[in-house]
């Protein structure tokens, strides 16, 4: 779904990103992670197409990005670490709004709110304001609107940070959800290994702009030891 | 086309949970055109109400000065009362009469004279009255001194003259007819206060749409929605224009709803009801640009700043300067000429200047054009300067 060939990014004398090549899948779970500074969020401003590189190219669904960008995007679901909302407005509000940008309308923008609102479990709470939601509320329709219009490919940067549990789970369950019944590709960054053990296949571990592991097999890494430890072995000397 | 609806659909929901920044442009401007049209009617208005306290004593009991005091006081403008000369200081003080003049012995003598040699008037001025009330006194009582005089050196040089022929030769003659400078098609519009205040009040809370702008946009530059929404394919010149088009909807509801206020709240409340001259096409392209340019300018400025305080202080800050230069706190004609000169320097001046010429001259293109050019310039340039950091900040943020 996503095919990355030796990508570089400089800014200034300091390569963000230093050649790096990988592929995600159709409809894997894919975990990206790497200690700050890895270069983790350059690589997503690229993959989303918001930062040029300065060499290499990137396909999604065999489209080439920067040549196609409005075609490639419009297969994206992008769900930013900040809860990027409108507080003023309703849950329902945003969706709208946010549905409507994704070109949906009438029956297809009411089915798929009332999908997404199911999906994130804010049924009870759609028609309050946003800034009356609990921090995980807000997570919840931080993602429940990148997942509006059923897109392919799912980014999600850091989508638990400061999550309560329940919320928590919420998130982790429709994501699982979201993979298996629709087959959702999805590239998913966190700092929480145990969520990335518990929901991703593969992974790719990113380190002072090179990839130090690419398509790596979550469940071959479970057999053999924790993900955490293998990190500790490998990476964080 | 569904990008656009759906920008000024979401710009309009938060507009209608804002309910200060809706205050700010409507209540605000209501109470200024009201108060201010109110306030300031008599120094427009033509047929003054305001009247100079003004205080006479005569130390003579003569023709020349019962004429004298006759004649001075039919001259309108000025509010008079009777005192003795010795007292006239004191009495002037205690009930704040600001002008005062003493008539002294020996005036109907120097009034069959033609001599101004030992002058029998002697003017009193408090510190408090302006000069143009010190200038209208002084010629008040100038003029009603040389027309005694005239009379009474007729008199001597005619002693047969009768006590009629000398009333005649009083009275005031008619020597012009007033005309106030108007538009071509107009008749009888005179500048009133409503006419200053409803363009002034209506440029200043159009220029605070910088309230419920920044209140959005900066939220949506510090949580990240500029760039969620540049990943969905919303362009930078999307969102200006949907952003646009709400606020210029408001603005044109304003710009209604104050001429409604001028034409018909500020007479019930005893106030000068507002003419807008004949050319409506003029003033809806007028109010359309000064629309463009203050919500260009409110977009550069929410582009800036980092939060909504900010947004909020520095722009209420620069809208009080420029109204404060641009003619519309203190109308224009009464700065001195270098204020004038610094009025160039407000947008809002510009509109202001576009809406008088309408108003008072029923002005057509050629009077405005370079006005409303200015303000095609200024938001361009604004609108430029937005564009220009949006970019620049997304591409920032990543």
């Amino acid at each position: 779904m996503i095919v990355v060939r030796t990508v570089t990014k400089y800014f200034g004398e300091k390569a963000a990103l230093n050649g790096i090549s990988f592929s995600v899948p159709r409809g894997s779970i894919t975990g990206l992670i790497g200690r700050n500074g890895a270069g983790k969020t350059t690589l997503m401003g690229i993959l989303c197409g918001l930062i040029r590189p300065d060499s290499g190219s990137i396909q999604i669904g065999g489209i080439e990005l920067f040549d196609n960008m409005t075609l490639a995007r419009e297969m994206i679901g992008y769900v930013p670490q900040k809860t990027s909302l409108y507080p003023e407005m309703t849950g329902r509000e945003n969706l709208m709004y946010f549905g409507l940008i994704r070109g949906l309308g009438g029956k297809k923008l009411t089915d798929s709110i009332h999908e997404v609102m199911v999906a994130t479990s804010l049924e009870e709470v759609l028609d309050r304001r946003v800034s009356h939601y609990s921090g995980g509320m807000q997570k919840r329709l931080n993602l429940a609107i990148g997942l509006l219009g059923n897109p392919p490919l799912l980014y999600l940067d850091e989508p638990t940070v400061g999550v309560d549990r329940e919320s928590r789970e919420i998130i982790l369950e429709t994501l699982l959800k979201m993979s298996h019944e629709r087959g959702t590709t999805i590239l998913y960054t966190s700092h929480y290994l145990q969520e990335i053990e518990r929901i991703c296949d593969r992974l790719i571990i990113l380190d002072q702009g090179v990839v130090v592991a690419n398509d790596l097999s979550v469940n071959l890494l479970r057999e053999s030891e924790s993900l955490e430890q293998y990190l500790e072995e490998n990476i964080q000397k | 086309m569904r990008k656009y609806a759906a920008g000024i659909l979401k710009e309009f929901w938060l507009l209608k949970r804002d309910i200060h920044a809706l205050m700010v442009l409507f209540v605000m401007p209501s109470l200024f055109i009201l108060i201010m049209s109110l306030a300031m009617r008599d120094a427009f208005s033509q047929n003054s109400e305001v009247h100079f306290k003004a205080m006479v004593a005569c130390e003579e009991n003569s023709s020349a000065s019962r004429d004298f005091l006759a004649h001075l006081k039919a001259i309108k403008g000025f509010e008079w009362s009777e005192g003795k000369s010795t007292q006239l200081p004191a009495l002037m003080m205690e009930h704040d009469v600001l002008l005062g003049v003493i008539v002294r012995a020996g005036f109907d003598e120097a009034t069959h004279k033609n001599s101004s040699q030992n002058p029998k008037l002697t003017l009193l001025i408090a510190p408090e009255a302006t000069p143009l009330a010190k200038i209208l006194f002084e010629t008040a009582v100038a003029g009603t001194a040389a027309k005694i005089n005239m009379v009474n050196q007729m008199s001597s040089l005619n002693p047969w003259m009768t006590r009629e022929e000398k009333e005649e030769a009083l009275v005031d003659k008619v020597w012009f007819e007033e005309h106030f400078l108007q538009g071509k098609d107009m008749t009888d519009i005179r500048p009133t206060s409503v006419q200053q205040s409803v363009p002034s009040w209506l440029i200043f809370s159009m220029f605070f749409i910088i309230i419920p702008i920044s209140n959005t946009f900066v939220n949506e530059r510090r949580l990240g929605t500029l760039a969620r929404l540049a990943v969905m394919n919303v362009s930078i010149g999307n969102l200006l224009v949907s952003k646009m088009i709400p606020y210029f909807v408001i603005n044109q509801i304003q710009f209604i709803a104050m001429l409604m206020v001028g034409m018909f709240i500020v007479p019930l409340f005893g106030g000068d009801a507002l003419r807008i001259g004949d050319n409506i096409g003029a003033l809806l392209v007028v109010s359309s640009i000064l629309s463009f340019a203050s919500i260009s300018y409110a977009l550069a400025l929410a582009s800036f700043v980092r939060t909504t305080d900010q947004a909020v202080t520095i722009g209420g800050v620069l809208n009080i300067i420029f109204a404060a230069i641009g003619g519309i706190m203190i109308p224009l004609f009464v700065m001195p000429p270098f204020m004038q000169q610094l009025a160039l320097f407000s947008p809002m001046s510009w509109g202001l200047e576009s809406f008088l010429a309408i108003f008072l001259h029923n002005s057509g293109w050629n009077d405005i054009w370079l006005s409303l050019g200015a303000l095609i310039l200024f938001g361009s340039f604004c609108l430029g300067l937005a564009a220009w950091k949006l970019n620049r900040e997304l591409k920032e943020a990543q």
